[in-house]
């Protein structure tokens, strides 16, 4: 219920727990002494009320110190679950970090290759373009063949 | 009417639930968020040459590396994501 996890979160554990347990020794205690009052002549009217308050505050306690215990468990897990989703976010980032840094560095070396061999076309471009002739369907096929097949028509209607 | 309240306020003590723990969704390397480029044509309004052939297929095949590189990136990425989410279960 809301108004005990408000609760609970104002409260500290410890005396949470040390209610729980408080609950469950009076009531002990009252159910004692409920066995103890029927010797004692005065009294002995109190019994059944103090048998009956010892049980149910017994019964109350121990449900709650059960909850608290079920509840103090899974707080465990919890905190041990969130230890390891930070450990694993921080895996998560290095390997961000890692392959980023792959990636530049190979893109990089692309990069420096294509303009080696750019220089090396310019220098001989006069060797290589001697006596060759490109015609024009030539360049026209070059162009269809770099282009996005999702852009171009159909294969069967392709020319 | 105030018994029935103090019965459910006695018997509520097992309801508390735990919160859930969450782990967010790992960011990709930025470089391999960028959009592929198309491949270079040849121009149509200069005398095209054997040289300029040769230039665009290297501007060309630098682009399918560098794509190349990406690929083989998102699968690294995707892989040992994987295998850290599966360290989770």
């Amino acid at each position: 219920m809301w108004y005990l996890e408000l609760a609970y979160s104002f409260i500290p554990d410890s005396y949470i727990e040390l209610a729980t347990y408080a609950i469950v020794a009076i009531g002990i205690t009252l159910y004692i002494l409920s066995k103890l009052v029927s010797w004692i002549p005065f009294i002995k009217s109190y019994k059944l009320p103090l048998e009956l308050v010892g049980v149910i505050l017994y019964g109350v306690g121990a449900f709650y110190a059960g909850g608290y215990g079920v509840e103090r468990i899974w707080r465990e897990r919890v905190e041990q679950v969130q230890a390891k989703v930070k450990e694993l976010e921080g895996k998560q980032a290095e390997v961000v970090v890692r392959i980023e840094t792959k990636v530049v560095t190979k893109v990089k070396k692309v990069e420096v290759v294509k303009e080696i061999i750019k220089k090396e076309i310019v220098e001989k471009e006069k060797l290589i373009n001697a006596n060759c002739d490109v015609s024009p369907d030539a360049i026209e096929m070059f162009n269809k063949s770099v282009t996005n097949p999702e852009l171009l028509q159909p294969v069967g209607e392709i020319k | 009417m105030r018994l029935l309240i103090l019965i459910a306020v006695l018997l509520s003590g097992c309801s508390t639930t735990a919160v859930p723990v969450v782990m967010k969704f790992p960011d990709a390397p930025p470089s391999l968020m960028t959009s592929a480029s198309d491949l270079n044509k040849l121009p149509k309004d200069k005398k095209i040459e054997l040289s300029d052939i040769i230039q665009t297929t290297n501007d060309n095949a630098a682009k399918y590396y560098e794509l190349k590189i990406k690929y083989e990136a998102w699968q690294e990425w995707y892989k040992e994501q994987k295998s850290i989410a599966d360290q989770l279960k």
